[in-house]
């Protein structure tokens, strides 16, 4: 018999007062949503600002050691994981007017070149120069020097870069590779996720064979503006919950309030407290499966939208986030159910239905 | 309900601070990636470039701090670069935290790497006697050793890791390399490194062919160039450029992180004032035969709607002055644990409480307004 009551009670509750029901449904809906786009959002904000902070430059540079760097070594470091950019470099000398000038050769399409006047080189013996050097030897775009072996380079760009690259001339690869007749690289550039920079360390070093020096300042700076994010998304998260469960839990708590009759009746009917309890708590789950659930569909939507016009990128959906999310959105539906019914349910029947 | 608009103010208020405050607060911490500017001897041979370098004056670099965005310039960095022809060591003398005396300001300007490379690494301390110096990380030597420089005896104090070529040197204080090899007053190179307006389309237009007002406009506007071109005016026989990696990614970073900052106090704002919202739309539901009532004893539209109006005002004033309280300790906590350094728009907070609060709540009365105004007195009294 009792059971009866209780789902009549509970699908009346529902049906008949689907406005109200609706109405706490929406407030667990705004918690999980943005409890859901915070903690996606903060999650991937390591893969969406890491491709942008990649610009800074390389934080490792691998140097020859017991070897020389040869075209394997590059392919086997660019397969590690935690390496999101490589660039190989050939360093030398060429002979200018009797004066010895730096030549670096680096994959030109990727280069970075700073303020480019000119364009970047395509075809063999086509060479940037650094600001610096353009300035002493009156290069332009379209013009040529001659090094000192008789070589004629043609000079297609002019680029400031602020760095020592300014001093030099930079040509492909396959160009260096001729000026210099040098084989495999100098240098390797790369750029790794910071964390795991120790870890690469110790592999190129005992599996390469190569030397490695950090690039500290930008390795360190990375970690900590991820941490600093992270921790600043966090913080805000835990306020915006904080201030939507305080909606929530009054909208809850209202509902209650209101059925205060309700209550009195069904004490007069005999109901025990933890059946009244048990009874708001299955309409709160309800309202809760619902609610979060539509709430964290909405938040990867929101997530999405919000990643995608900052960051350009999407971020990736990791479902597991849906555990604290619900979680969080029961401990507050159940919560403030519960408060509010047994403050209700402490009243003697008799007077809330005399209307005391 | 006040407590629900007093949470939801308080957070609008600290969000609202915080996203505006958050730009320079970021804008600050991309600086650790690097000095932003590099200030070099202007060059003019190619004697110049590939052989011994020229020098700038050390006596010029305080003229750094006295241009017209020197409040931006967060740090400098002298670097002076020898070498030992005895002991075939390459030396570099710069500052760690050396205090500047600007003229014209009580407190000295506090930089060197500590300011403009705080990443790179010293183990053990900077050498405080003219006889201690610091070893680059790949040079080998360790700290208590002795190495001889310029013929003269000195001890190593620390080993600094920076994974650039200053790691294969040996690293002294600016003034004792100067002396050793009686380079007295000069600098191979200056980074600096300064808070700058991301670059736009017209900052990278050519100043040298912009009218007299675009130009003003230029070296008016804390760009990374035009504060380049400040310097070099103030650095005798200097050529001053930006450091485009890092200048420019910055730039970009940092337009991100505000789009993003501003685009999640949006939804926080959206979230917190729908959920003031559904607690008034809550409160309607309680009062429908109270509305019913006084719109059968002649409530017009504008009386209806008034009563919920000043009930949202009411509550909301109350619940952004409670707000505002909340909010105060909450803005200065997070901006203490998150960049070191409280918000610095707290001025604001009290105006900014009041405004969210009201905008809040009368944007969440806006549904059970336009609810109420459909009661129907007939149908609500009766109880149907």
């Amino acid at each position: 018999m009792k059971g009866n009551w209780f789902f009549y009670f509970l699908s009346k509750a529902i049906t008949e007062r689907a406005g109200r029901f609706g109405l706490s449904a929406f407030g667990v809906l705004l918690l999980g949503a943005v409890l859901t786009a915070y903690l996606l959002i903060a999650g991937g904000i390591r893969q969406s600002l890491g491709k942008e902070l990649r610009r800074f430059g390389a934080n490792m540079i691998v140097l020859p050691g017991q070897r020389s760097i040869s075209e394997s070594a590059l392919r086997k470091i660019q397969s590690y994981p935690g390496v999101r950019t490589v660039e190989p470099q050939i360093y030398g000398t060429v002979l200018i007017e009797g004066h010895p000038v730096n030549l670096i050769g680096l994959p030109v399409k990727d280069f970075l070149a700073g303020r480019l006047t000119g364009k970047l080189p395509g075809a063999d013996m086509e060479t940037l120069a650094g600001i610096s050097l353009a300035k002493v030897l009156s290069l332009e775009p379209d013009s040529e020097v001659q090094t000192s072996s008789g070589m004629v380079l043609k000079i297609v760009g002019v680029f400031e870069r602020g760095t020592d690259e300014d001093m030099a001339l930079v040509v492909s690869i396959n160009t260096a590779r001729k000026l210099l007749s040098f084989s495999g690289y100098s240098a390797i550039l790369v750029n790794a996720a910071p964390e795991s920079l120790n870890s690469l360390v110790k592999r190129i070093s005992s599996e390469l064979g190569l030397k490695t020096k950090t690039v500290v300042q930008i390795a360190r700076a990375e970690q900590s503006l991820y941490e600093k994010i992270k921790l600043l998304m966090m913080m805000v998260m835990v306020v915006v919950t904080v201030s939507v469960s305080a909606s929530l839990s009054s909208t809850m708590g209202a509902n209650v309030l209101e059925r205060r009759e309700e209550i009195g009746l069904m004490k007069a009917l005999g109901a025990k407290r933890i059946t009244i309890d048990l009874y708001f708590l299955a309409e709160a789950t309800f309202a809760g499966i619902i609610g979060s659930g539509v709430g964290f569909i909405a938040g990867i939507g929101i997530a999405e939208a919000v990643s995608k016009t900052a960051f350009g990128t999407f971020v990736p959906v990791k479902l597991f986030v849906l555990v604290p999310v619900v979680l969080v959105c029961t401990v507050v539906v159940f919560g403030s159910t519960v408060i509010t019914v047994r403050k209700a349910t402490g009243v003697p029947a008799s007077w809330i239905l005399r209307g005391e | 309900m006040l407590v629900s608009v007093a949470f939801g103010t308080a957070l609008a208020a600290s969000l609202i601070t915080l996203s505006m405050d958050v730009s320079s607060k970021v804008a600050k911490e991309l600086r650790s990636f690097g000095a932003n500017i590099v200030v070099e001897p202007a060059v003019t041979t190619l004697q110049d470039l590939t052989g011994q370098r020229g020098y700038l004056l050390e006596e010029d670099l305080i003229r750094i701090k006295t241009i017209f965005w020197r409040h931006n310039i967060l740090g400098i960095l002298p670097l002076l670069y020898v070498k030992d022809p005895s002991s075939g060591f390459k030396v570099v003398g710069t500052w760690y935290k050396k205090p500047l005396r600007i003229p014209g300001q009580k407190e000295p300007f506090v930089t060197g790497i500590s300011t403009v490379m705080e990443g790179w690494l010293l183990q053990g301390r900077w050498p405080a006697k003219e006889d201690e110096i610091v070893a680059g990380a790949t040079t080998g030597l360790k700290i208590g050793q002795e190495v001889v420089v310029f013929g003269k005896k000195m001890k190593v104090v620390g080993v600094l890791r920076t994974g650039s070529e200053e790691e294969e040197m040996l690293i002294g204080d600016l003034a004792t390399v100067q002396s050793l090899s009686g380079r007295q007053g000069k600098v191979s190179k200056v980074l600096v490194s300064a808070l700058t307006t991301p670059m736009d389309e017209f900052a990278y237009q050519d100043p040298e062919k912009m009218t007299r007002r675009e130009y003003e406009k230029w070296y008016c506007t804390a760009y990374v160039t035009s504060i380049a071109k400040q310097i070099e005016e103030v650095v005798r026989g200097s050529k001053a450029r930006p450091v485009w990696p890092v200048a420019e990614t910055e730039g970009r970073v940092l337009k991100k992180l505000n789009l993003l900052i501003y685009l999640l106090t949006g939804v926080s704002l959206i979230g917190a004032a729908l959920g003031v919202s559904t607690t008034m739309v809550m409160s309607l539901l309680r009062r429908t035969e109270e509305v019913a009532l006084m719109k059968a004893i002649g409530a017009d539209r504008t009386r209806t709607a008034g009563i919920f109006l000043a009930e949202a005002l009411l509550v909301g004033l109350i619940g952004g002055l409670v707000g505002y309280f909340l909010s105060l300790p909450l803005s200065t906590y997070m901006g203490f644990k998150v960049f070191g350094a409280a918000l610095s728009q707290r001025g604001l907070l009290l105006p900014l409480s009041l405004v969210a609060a009201v905008v809040i709540a009368i944007f969440g009365a806006y549904i059970p307004v336009r609810k109420a105004l459909k009661i129907e007195p007939a149908v609500v009294l009766k109880g149907l």
